[in-house]
């Protein structure tokens, strides 16, 4: 592996690593606060792009991993006294075990019928928590010990991601990375160049689980309460959405992704005041349904301008430069 | 919406996804195993236990017997 291929991208994250570690300067405590949700929907996405942009198998039950590590935290934090942040390492293991055992099952299905199996995670999980209420706090939800404050949020909940991030680069780039990468472009290839199929998928599921937990453990620290709705199917969605609009099979835009779930339907109702109705009055921004309908004319756009996300858009800015860059002067008409 | 995709799901599979009649006598199956285990064991079985029972049904299906009661096996030649 050359170091000059990996350049640009390390260049870029550490930029990127730059403007995050100076970015509270500037917002007030609670766009600080909205900022550390990005971070928890950031690692929940880098699970998911694992699963789905890497090994190419979908899942609609990550809200529900992500329950799992929320219950993990509250449940250990609350009545048994730990840390919040301690339970971390113990809802990334307990999640990514829930995983990997849902990933023998999942080995049988593939494509929509995989979306629909996982689709039932986060549903069968939140009636479970709602049932055993002695246990969970079942639907009314449980608060956590402590409430954090908007910079307090920021500061424990970027370090995580980006722990996380590095974690997940050092994954997909080495050995299991590559098998990852067969078994999504052909299962035959991978099994024929001696990838175990069966393991190489439930550890996908099982890492991708994982790092959910992470998210759901770090979601229910900065709310400070935790509750089963709050991880239904509507967040697997939401969480699908982002690994698309970052770029399917590529890391450069999961931020991208975190950022268009956390800050789109936000502003959805501004973009709709901006837009005049073609007969004169304008729409009713306060209507139910109407910024869920601009949410999803934003996504469809956003498809249109880059089918392949962020990161093909980035892509495609930089082939211009690059291309500059790595054609020597006068030997093609490459560079023209 | 999400209720019933998931109880059709689970009642597809378990009569075998690729076939009409599988697909009558998985729903029938389904649906009146689901209300006996409501009805004979309502403590544990409580209404808000019926999807978590039907996934549970879909993921034995899945592990068991993938082709469900009257599906074709898929056998893929490499």
């Amino acid at each position: 592996v050359s170091a000059r291929r990996f350049l640009p991208g390390l260049i870029g994250t550490l930029l990127v690593a730059a403007v995050i570690v100076v970015l509270p300067l500037f917002l007030s405590d609670t766009h600080e606060y909205r900022f550390s949700f990005v971070a928890t929907f950031f690692i929940a996405v880098l699970g998911l792009q694992i699963l789905t942009g890497y090994a190419g198998l979908i899942s609609l039950g990550h809200s529900g991993f992500m329950l799992v590590g929320a219950y993990v935290t509250t449940i250990l934090s609350v009545d048994h006294g730990w840390n919040d942040l301690a339970t971390i390492p113990l809802a990334f293991v307990i999640a990514g075990v829930v995983g990997f055992l849902f990933g023998f099952p999942a080995l049988r299905l593939r494509g929509v019928y995989l979306a629909l199996a996982t689709f039932a995670i986060p549903i069968a999980l939140i009636a479970l928590t709602k049932k055993y209420s002695g246990f969970t706090g079942g639907g009314g939800g449980k608060p956590l010990t402590r409430v954090l404050t908007g910079h307090q949020a920021y500061v424990t909940t970027w370090p995580i991601a980006g722990v996380m991030f590095v974690l997940a680069w050092l994954l997909l780039y080495g050995k299991l990375g590559r098998a990852f990468r067969t078994i999504r472009e052909s299962e035959i290839a991978a099994v024929s160049s001696g990838i175990n199929l069966a393991t190489t998928k439930t550890v996908a599921f099982g890492i991708s689980a994982a790092f959910a937990g992470v998210a759901g453990s770090l979601y229910a620290i900065i709310i400070g309460f935790v509750n089963p709705d709050t991880f239904a199917v509507q967040l697997s969605l939401l969480l699908l959405i982002g690994v698309v609009v970052g770029g399917l099979g590529s890391l450069v835009g999961v931020l991208a992704g975190a950022l268009f779930i956390e800050y789109v339907p936000l502003y959805s109702p501004d973009i709709l005041s901006w837009v005049e109705n073609p007969f004169g009055s304008p729409l009713d921004p306060n209507r139910a349904g109407a910024s869920a309908a601009v949410y999803g004319l934003v996504l469809l756009l956003i498809l249109f301008v880059a089918p392949s996300g962020a990161a093909g858009l980035l892509k495609t800015a930089l082939k211009t430069f690059t291309r500059r860059a790595y054609t020597r002067p006068g030997t093609d008409s490459a560079a023209s | 919406m999400q209720v019933i995709l998931i109880y059709a799901f689970a009642a597809a599979v378990l009569g075998g996804i690729d076939s009409p009649v599988g697909a009558v006598i998985g729903g029938l199956t389904l649906g009146v195993t689901i209300n006996l285990l409501g009805t004979y064991a309502p403590n544990l079985i409580t209404p808000d236990m019926r999807l978590p029972v039907a996934l549970a049904i879909l993921l034995l299906v899945l592990v068991f017997r993938p082709s469900g009661l009257l599906g074709r096996s898929i056998v893929r030649r490499v």
